[in-house]
């Protein structure tokens, strides 16, 4: 529909979706790389935060 | 993990919860569904009821069911005393505290698997179920021959849905039985909370998390392939 109206203006379709795409980007696809990141990692709770430390297949054994 | 005999036991728990559920909600959701379907009229404030226990909180679904179950005036053990048979420590005995948890999912979404099978048995055509009668097929013939097979997709898709939702299960089953008597209901989702949460093993925790999505993602796909292929055939 979208297409068929603006034919092919790219760039309008692009900003139109760049919002949605961002939020879907920050709430959705950060935190599944940051849950990847940890998977390979040992955490620590610190007085001044997390403690990470990449320890590769540590927590897979 | 691999080596983690606790975390592979709250797996294989979580899939004979994910089962006994889904397995339950199917046969009872369908059947309600063919029922209604055949011309069994439901009024409005007993479909109400039926549609009550989908809009109760989980947490409120656990208390409930914690009286129902409890062995001194809980409900169940009482009618059970009535009719002369033993009570039962539903909450307390290891083998009984899984059926306990899986009875109250099946309590609470049998509802949601009738809807969504009922607007599937609704949309299906008439005409493949009169040649069914013509050709002198019975009643069983005709739900196992022709009703099913073109219901699988719409059964596929509440199948899914619910194991989803039965794969990260966790409200109800801390208000019930916290992951007990000792580990007897600690499901993946539990295990991964106390790991992470009351250990402090955040990287492990992240880890048991990160394999139960992959395991929700396989599940998704598998049905997904077995819905499309489903489809495919009907062409």
């Amino acid at each position: 529909m979208l297409s068929k109206k603006f034919g092919t203006d790219r760039a309008f379709l692009f900003w139109m979706l760049a919002p949605a795409s961002l939020v879907l980007l920050v709430f959705t696809a950060y935190p599944i790389f940051n849950l990847i990141g940890l998977m390979f990692s040992q955490v620590e709770l610190t007085e001044i935060g997390f403690l990470i430390q990449f320890t590769g297949l540590e927590n897979w054994k | 993990m691999i080596s983690d005999q606790v975390f592979i036991s709250s797996v294989f728990k979580t899939l004979i919860y994910m089962a006994g559920s889904v397995g339950g909600e199917v046969v009872l959701g369908m059947t309600l569904a063919l029922l209604v379907s055949q011309g069994l009229k439901v009024s409005g404030p007993l479909r109400a009821v039926l549609l009550l226990p989908m809009m109760i909180s989980p947490v409120a679904v656990g208390l409930i069911w914690r009286l129902l179950y409890n062995p001194e005036f809980g409900l169940i053990n009482t009618t059970l005393k009535a009719i002369g048979l033993p009570a039962v420590g539903w909450l307390s005995d290891a083998n009984a505290a899984m059926a306990a948890i899986i009875l109250s999912d099946i309590w609470q979404w049998t509802a949601y698997v009738y809807l969504i099978l009922l607007a599937g048995l609704e949309s299906l055509p008439r005409e493949p179920f009169e040649s069914a009668e013509v050709d002198g097929a019975t009643a069983w013939q005709q739900f196992w021959y022709v009703t099913l097979p073109m219901l699988k997709p719409t059964l596929f898709v509440a199948v899914l849905f619910r194991a989803l939702d039965a794969l990260k299960a966790f409200d109800k089953v801390v208000i019930l039985t916290q992951g007990g008597p000792g580990d007897a209901t600690e499901l993946a989702s539990l295990f991964a909370y106390k790991i992470t949460f009351r250990y402090w093993e955040l990287g492990y925790g992240s880890l048991i998390a990160g394999v139960l999505i992959m395991i929700g993602a396989l599940l998704s796909w598998s049905l997904n392939k077995l819905i499309r292929s489903g489809d495919s055939n009907d062409k």
